[in-house]
């Protein structure tokens, strides 16, 4: 891994919360166009380590450079233009529509009185069009589905015009049909994108490297098929899987032991994720 | 359901809302019609008016500042409304809910209780002063009781107490205070602009013109501020400064209203309330229906206050309670009927 043209570069970053560590000592980077997957069990800090990354937790210590520049020197309108985030959670209750909700990825790009103009409006109508959101246009954010509602903040990323895309858990919540457009749809915008995973086997499909959190430590990162091993996934989530190649690409496959006693590990009750 | 309002919709409520002045001036003891208004209207720019100078005195120094304070009075309280209801996302925030409008009340009421209900210093700077510092301090309270977290829950609850605290503490001053003064200062705590004139006009219009610019310039960060805290830090917007400065700038414009114009009521709940439902989603057209309809609310409740008694003058703050509390059942009926 070359630090020459890495788009972020994380050092030895480290965050607490109520003088309890969360995040230890993480060194990595992101080159500009990767896919880069977080994976690791709950409460392993993937949240975290990705909210210190959008500057909503400040380090404890080390450095977090997006292009060569300290993420804390950007002033948060800069930060916001060449960074997008979709959430986990969305507030349910705002009263605001489709339109509304994805409008609001001009923010960072606009002054104060500055209203939308003619382009402004072309722009939002493309991007709806793009995500096939143009007939839920004026409709309540709060009435969508679940995979509605994560093409409607892919839609606001993208008004963003960001260089990288950072995603806690893009495929929460969402039918299989909704985990596997949402992912296409993101890698067809061709960003550096940084999302988390639960689901091993959608990290495998459609990320070029994967990071390992355990605990707040980094213990793994590489390409799928270094890091997704027996070993590594029985350590990490303490979970018995067999990996085999998919049969109809070349990335791994991860097959769980569902019942007690197939396998020789003891505490193998941690359930496989859909 | 309904996406882009329709121009003629905006263009009548336009025209209410200019009418409303002209035809709210023509009410009062004496008898003056809209026309004559209009006249007098034209008077203060250099034509003829053709009324008598009795008349035309009557409109243009006591009618007409007295429909502008009411005006500004309504559109501040029912901005304010707005700003602290889009900035804590919750829709039962109001200039009282945060202690504002109590803290201005009982620095104003201390003012006029420790110096006289007539004396020099009671001229309006003392009582905005008092009344500032008041709100001021309300504001101060309530954001250390809240902590430097900035959650809107216990800034909600913080700013419930410390309104209670300064209204108990109100209440103490008028008790204790002399009975003649009480009843001034009854009267003056629910509200009145029955003492309005063009110098008393001056700084509300300057603070409520300059806040409402303000307001309108953060139109686009407080309305990342409506999809949640996180997701507007992640759209570059600074949510804790622009809270805490939007929290002082409404305060700094009820102290304002208040000082002038007495603790006037369920407005600032009210408005944003009704645009809402209404008119809008959009924070800035949200703002801007606030201010004319909340402006036009009160000219209306102003009148009312002059014409339903023979003898005297209803406290606006009677008037404005009254009808928020219909308001209120009325709109609770309606949510309960459909289901």
């Amino acid at each position: 891994m070359t630090t020459a043209h890495s788009l972020l570069e994380v050092s030895n970053l480290g965050w607490e919360a109520d003088g309890k560590a969360i995040l230890q000592g993480l060194n990595f980077n992101l080159q500009a166009g990767e896919f880069v997957g977080v994976i690791g069990p709950n409460g392993a800090g993937k949240s975290s380590m990705m909210r210190c990354l959008y500057r909503v937790n400040r380090p404890a210590q080390g450095q977090i450079l997006f292009k060569r520049q300290d993420i804390w020197q950007w002033s948060a309108r800069e930060n916001a233009r060449q960074m997008a985030v979709i959430l986990q959670e969305h507030s349910e209750h705002i009263g605001l529509t489709v339109r509304d909700i994805v409008a609001l990825g001009l923010t960072p790009h606009k002054g104060l009185f500055e209203r939308d103009n003619q382009q402004d409006r072309r722009q939002i109508d493309q991007v709806l069009k793009q995500l096939d959101l143009g007939a839920f246009e004026h409709a309540q954010f709060s009435r969508l589905s679940g995979g509605e509602k994560q093409r409607v903040m892919l839609a606001r990323a993208i008004l963003q015009k960001p260089e990288l895309l950072i995603m806690d858990e893009p495929t929460n919540h969402l039918d299989v049909h909704y985990q596997i457009e949402i992912l296409q749809k993101v890698k067809a915008l061709e960003l550096t994108v940084l999302a988390s995973f639960h689901d091993l086997n959608l990290a495998a499909a459609f990320c070029d490297r994967l990071l390992v959190l355990e605990n707040g430590h980094l213990v793994a990162q590489g390409a799928p098929a270094e890091v997704l091993t027996e070993d590594l996934i029985s350590r990490v989530f303490k979970t018995c899987v067999v990996v085999d190649a998919h049969p109809l690409y070349a990335h791994p496959r991860i097959n769980y032991a569902y019942h007690e006693g197939e396998e020789p590990e003891p505490d193998a009750h941690e359930g496989a994720h859909s | 359901m309904k996406g882009i309002i329709p121009g003629f919709r905006v263009l009548g409520v336009g025209l209410i809302l200019l009418l409303s002045p002209l035809f709210a001036v023509s009410f009062g003891a004496a008898d003056i019609s809209p026309g004559e208004v209009w006249s007098a209207l034209q008077a203060m720019f250099g034509a003829e008016s053709g009324l008598s100078p009795i008349k035309e005195r009557i409109v243009l120094d006591l009618r007409l500042p007295r429909v502008l304070l009411a005006f500004l009075c309504g559109a501040g309280l029912s901005l304010a409304g707005a700003v602290l209801q889009t900035v804590t996302r919750n829709p039962l925030a109001d200039p009282y809910l945060f202690g504002i409008s109590s803290g201005a009340s009982f620095g104003a009421v201390l003012v006029i209780a420790a110096w006289g209900v007539g004396g020099v210093l009671t001229g309006q700077y003392a009582i905005t002063i008092g009344a500032f510092a008041g709100s001021i301090l309300s504001v101060l309270l309530v954001v250390s009781l809240a902590g430097t977290g900035v959650q809107i829950e216990r800034m909600l609850l913080s700013g419930v107490a410390v309104s209670f605290m300064f209204s108990a503490a109100t209440s103490l001053v008028l008790y204790s205070s002399d009975p003649q003064a009480a009843s001034t200062l009854l009267f003056w705590t629910l509200g009145s602009f029955s003492a309005a004139s063009w110098t008393k006009v001056m700084i509300p219009a300057v603070v409520v013109v300059f806040s409402c610019a303000l307001f309108m310039a953060y139109a686009r960060p407080l309305r990342a501020i409506l999809a949640g805290d996180e997701n507007a830090r992640a759209l570059g917007v600074e949510v804790q400064k622009l809270r805490i400065a939007m929290l002082v700038l409404s305060s700094l414009m009820t102290a304002t209203l208040v000082a002038t114009c007495g603790g006037i009521g369920f407005v600032g709940l009210m408005i944003p309330h009704i645009v809402r439902r209404l008119l809008v989603r959009h924070v800035r057209h949200l703002f801007i229906g606030c201010a004319l309809l909340g402006g036009t609310f009160m000219v209306w409740v102003d009148v009312l206050a002059r014409e339903l008694l023979e003898q005297a003058e209803l406290p606006i703050g009677v008037i404005t309670a009254a009808l928020g509390s219909v308001f209120f059942i009325s709109v609770m009926h309606r949510r309960r009927s459909p289901i």
